[in-house]
């Protein structure tokens, strides 16, 4: 069993690695917390660490401004339907879930193990107010689609100016 | 200072995350500068399992589709190959954490697995790989029965 070896990308190697990357060396200039630094606080500085660790679940997410709507797509692969919540409650929007890991059987073991399980929430704040009885969410391959069209108030609307002679 | 922490926001810039601050930290992911027409690559995430009869290769691949991803034993190696696109409809201002474009993982194989019997399915973005292990000679109880004796009394 010892002879199964995995390749690992650099992103989950060593450290020593990540100045390599220079994403990951501009998001831990852009995340330094000088009052961190100062009470000697040795928390994780934030959960990205975690997850890319392996402890928690935050699923990547990615969002849009249309003149009409907001689009909120999510990588959720390997959760039902059933176990994703989406909410709104005035402009807020929460996004919970619990992904769970699948049935181990009898006499297995991991050898590697990168996928995160668990619960996640993450919530939002829109800048307006959305038509919550038009709000559409469907999840497909594993990709979860948010769409919140905004209350017809809210849209942008060009006005048009007269000239007056 | 905190010019400098919006500007790099990861979400469309009227569109705020709630951090919550708790004993962790600041929850929630890490700001991504966004330059034009880059994006954070895609890493899928792999597991390994030992079961009884079989190894188990799991891989979170959301939103990739069948037709882009090519699975591949090249002598000893589990070769899991393919591309992220981003889903039809996607264009506009997105603003976000996911990554796109092509991606490879690798796994060595054992010795004793039966690499012309890998099986692969792909469902709701988690591709599961099932490579059989040799099955192992069970141990066969042989009788061993009593010799007849044909003794010749001679002449």
């Amino acid at each position: 069993m010892s002879n199964l070896l995995v390749h690992r990308p650099t992103s989950l190697r060593t450290p020593l690695t990540e100045g390599l990357d220079p994403f990951t060396s501009m998001n831990r200039l852009l995340n330094w917390d000088p009052f961190q630094e100062m009470f000697g606080m040795t928390f994780p500085r934030s959960l990205s660490r975690l997850s890319e660790s392996g402890m928690a679940l935050i699923p990547p997410l990615e969002a849009k401004e249309t003149p009409t709507s907001f689009v909120f797509k999510a990588d959720l692969p390997g959760i039902k339907e059933e176990d994703v919540d989406v909410s709104i409650s005035g402009n807020r929007l929460s996004l919970s879930g619990k992904r769970e890991a699948e049935t181990r059987e009898e006499g297995e073991t991991y050898l590697t193990y990168e996928r995160n399980f668990g619960a996640f929430n993450r919530t939002f704040t829109l800048p307006e107010l959305v038509d919550t009885d038009k709000v559409n969410a469907e999840l497909k391959e594993g990709v979860l689609t948010i769409t919140l069209p905004k209350v017809p108030e809210a849209r942008a609307k060009a006005i048009k100016v007269k000239e007056i002679k | 200072m905190s010019e400098l922490f919006t500007r790099y926001i990861h979400l469309p810039p009227r569109i705020q995350e709630e951090r919550h601050v708790g004993p962790l930290g600041r929850a929630g992911l890490k700001p991504v500068p966004r330059i034009k027409g880059w994006h954070r690559a895609f890493q899928p995430a792999l597991e390994v399992a030992d079961a009884p009869n079989c190894y188990l290769v799991r891989l979170d691949l959301p939103g990739v589709r069948r037709e882009d991803l090519e699975v591949t034993v090249q002598g000893e190696e589990l070769v899991i190959q393919g591309c992220r696109n981003p889903e039809p409809g996607h264009e506009g201002p997105w603003r976000g954490e996911r990554g796109f474009g092509n991606f490879t993982r690798k796994v060595q194989l054992p010795e004793h697995v039966d690499s012309n019997r890998v099986e692969a399915v792909l469902n709701s973005g988690v591709l599961t790989l099932t490579v059989p292990k040799w099955q192992p000679m069970t141990p066969r109880k042989v009788r061993v029965g009593h010799q007849r004796r044909f003794i010749h009394f001679g002449s």
